[in-house]
């Protein structure tokens, strides 16, 4: 691996963290005049564990209370805001957002210890939002199914409700981590929190029981179920499993509920690389390339290559990391990243499904603009969403962690 | 078709017809509203939408598949109407006659009041200046709402053109 060149590109990845944050406090997912330029809780909250992780305490801290004082009077927190925090969602719940705030939220308060100057953790800023914890709390748990113990959910990571209307593997591993994150914040504070535990020790069982296939040795990604209330399951009108591959398979371990080396995990990442790596451009895909909401075309995902060479450095499987990492550094232009890469011939093969399907949408069109004047095009790649402030985030904390570790 | 697990969209539907016969449509519409004000409350503040600089439109139209099948069974009741029009009364009429939707059919009156209450809830007034009628596609306007928005039937057409709803989003000054 080009060493200078990934220290470079962290650098640059620090700046764009920086750029990106709106003084009122949220990450836009891209930048203004981009795709995404709203603020997403889901990306948002890894903006702010890459803030941490590049010990930009001031900016996580602002990102926390930016997040948490946008939650809605149920506990929610949405889809997306805008920069002033105005609910600005257009889709159905993504309950991974409210594990994911609590998670970002107990990460940075473990952190603050490090950055404090007296070494103290952050006290007075859980105590300060305390009551909006609880809510996210219950919010969560109020999701619950009581017949297997998992959260439901309509979209997870990848919005995409067809393979995600469930009990969703993302979904669940970001909010039993979340609720582990409010448990051991509330211990702090001593509130009585022991209903709490109970709940998410019952959900994280569940995910290593229900979400897991010892036949297949790998986490699976859903199972299918329309109504969170279903009650027997199996005759609900959707019951079925989603056992495609899909990277997110790997989030019980990336959200800290198992070890890196649970051979659960290792078996999991195993499958994942054999059938997600891209063999043609390398990186990471997010899930097959049938399930086809290619959009701007079928290809490797930064962020997800990020998160798997953290896995394989957690794992000390050095030539794996630098196989990831490396990937990460090449494929940046002019130090930026994109949210993935798709080949041409891919790219006009998504816009010819699409097209003759009618279900391209008007909003796709600048992508594609976009897509088309990036120099990369003229080297045969579609860039898309460029840069993706998310693949900045992931990137800090793989390097990081592989800095920590080699050097 | 209807089915025990899908049946409460058509059951609100036809209880809005049996309230205009119990009630008239004045009141009904009242209480439709009442129902969007208290979902909206809930929900809290936002705007749920696209949003093109200080517009916002709804790119579809959100419940047209429940009214449609509520139609091709029941027919298209009278009920509803009595309350459009009494809504386009009350537009017609209030010297705020911006603050009401440009009404194409009964569940406009749903998205609307609940639009509404959570843009009021963040500081924003939103004028619905013009609507496409999901059912037969014909557009509507709130000419007193094009009035106070600024904006021409032209300007509005040009949203009209990718989304159903279209809003103004004014700031509310504070007092």
């Amino acid at each position: 691996m080009n060493l200078e060149k990934a220290h470079k590109l962290y650098q640059e990845s620090v700046e764009v963290l920086k750029k990106n944050q709106h003084e009122n406090g949220g990450f836009y997912a891209s930048p203004p005049g981009t795709r995404y330029p709203f603020i997403y809780p889901r990306d948002h909250s890894i903006a702010i564990l890459g803030c941490i992780s590049a010990g930009l305490m001031d900016q996580a801290k602002l990102a926390l209370k930016f997040i948490l004082d946008a939650q809605k009077p149920v506990g929610e927190f949405s889809q997306r805001y805008d920069v002033d925090g105005n609910d600005a969602s257009y889709k159905e719940l993504q309950i991974d957002g409210n594990g994911l705030v609590l998670y970002a939220l107990g990460q940075y308060y473990n952190a603050s210890e490090k950055y404090h100057k007296d070494g103290l953790k952050d006290n007075s800023f859980i105590k300060q939002y305390w009551d909006t914890i609880v809510k996210a709390v219950e919010f969560i748990i109020s999701n619950k199914n009581s017949e297997v113990n998992l959260i439901h959910t309509i979209n997870s990571i990848h919005e995409y409700p067809a393979y995600e209307h469930g009990f969703e593997i993302y979904a669940n591993a970001t909010c039993c981590a979340g609720l582990y994150s409010a448990i051991e914040m509330g211990e702090v504070l001593g509130k009585d929190i022991s209903g709490w535990r109970k709940e998410a020790d019952e959900i994280k069982s569940a995910i290593l029981k229900r979400l897991y296939s010892p036949r297949r040795r790998s986490f699976i990604k859903c199972i299918r179920v329309k109504d969170k209330s279903s009650k027997p399951i199996g005759y609900d009108s959707f019951a079925s499993n989603v056992i495609d591959v899909d990277v997110v398979e790997h989030s019980p371990a990336y959200f800290g509920l198992i070890d890196e080396n649970d051979m659960k995990n290792i078996s999991t990442v195993k499958r994942i690389h054999e059938n997600l790596w891209d063999k043609e451009i390398g990186g990471m895909n997010r899930y097959p390339e049938l399930w086809n909401r290619n959009n701007g075309g079928y290809g490797p995902w930064c962020h997800f290559t990020g998160e798997m060479a953290s896995h394989y450095i957690a794992v000390d499987n050095r030539d794996m990391a630098e196989l990831y990492l490396s990937w990460l550094v090449d494929i940046a232009h002019d130090y930026k990243l994109p949210e993935h890469v798709s080949t041409i011939e891919r790219f006009e093969l998504w816009l010819e499904d699409y097209t003759n399907s009618k279900i391209l949408r008007n909003s796709k069109l600048e992508m594609i603009k976009q897509a088309k004047e990036h120099p990369k095009w003229q080297d045969g790649l579609a860039y898309i969403t460029f840069p993706l402030i998310w693949a900045h985030a992931e990137y800090i904390r793989a390097y990081n962690k592989y800095i920590n570790k080699y050097f | 078709m209807i089915r025990l697990e899908n049946m409460l969209p058509k059951a609100f539907l036809l209880g809005i017809v049996e309230v205009v016969n119990e009630v008239g449509p004045e009141k009904a519409h009242d209480w439709l509203v009442k129902i969007a004000q208290k979902i909206g409350e809930s929900e809290g503040g936002g705007i749920e939408g696209a949003r093109e600089g200080d517009l916002h439109y709804l790119p579809t139209s959100p419940c047209i598949t429940d009214i449609r099948e509520f139609i091709e069974i029941f027919g298209h009741p009278d009920e509803f109407d009595q309350i459009v029009e009494h809504s386009n009364n009350l537009k017609d009429n209030s010297t705020e006659g911006w603050k009401y939707p440009a009404l194409t059919d009964i569940l406009g009156i749903l998205h609307h009041w609940y639009n509404y209450k959570r843009a009021e809830m963040m500081g924003i007034r939103l004028l619905n200046v013009g609507t496409r009628c999901p059912l037969n596609e014909k557009y509507v306007y709130n000419e007193k709402g094009m009035q106070r928005a600024n904006m021409t039937k032209e300007d509005v057409d040009k949203v009209l053109e990718k989304g159903y709803y279209v809003y103004k989003m004014e700031k509310i000054k504070q007092e």
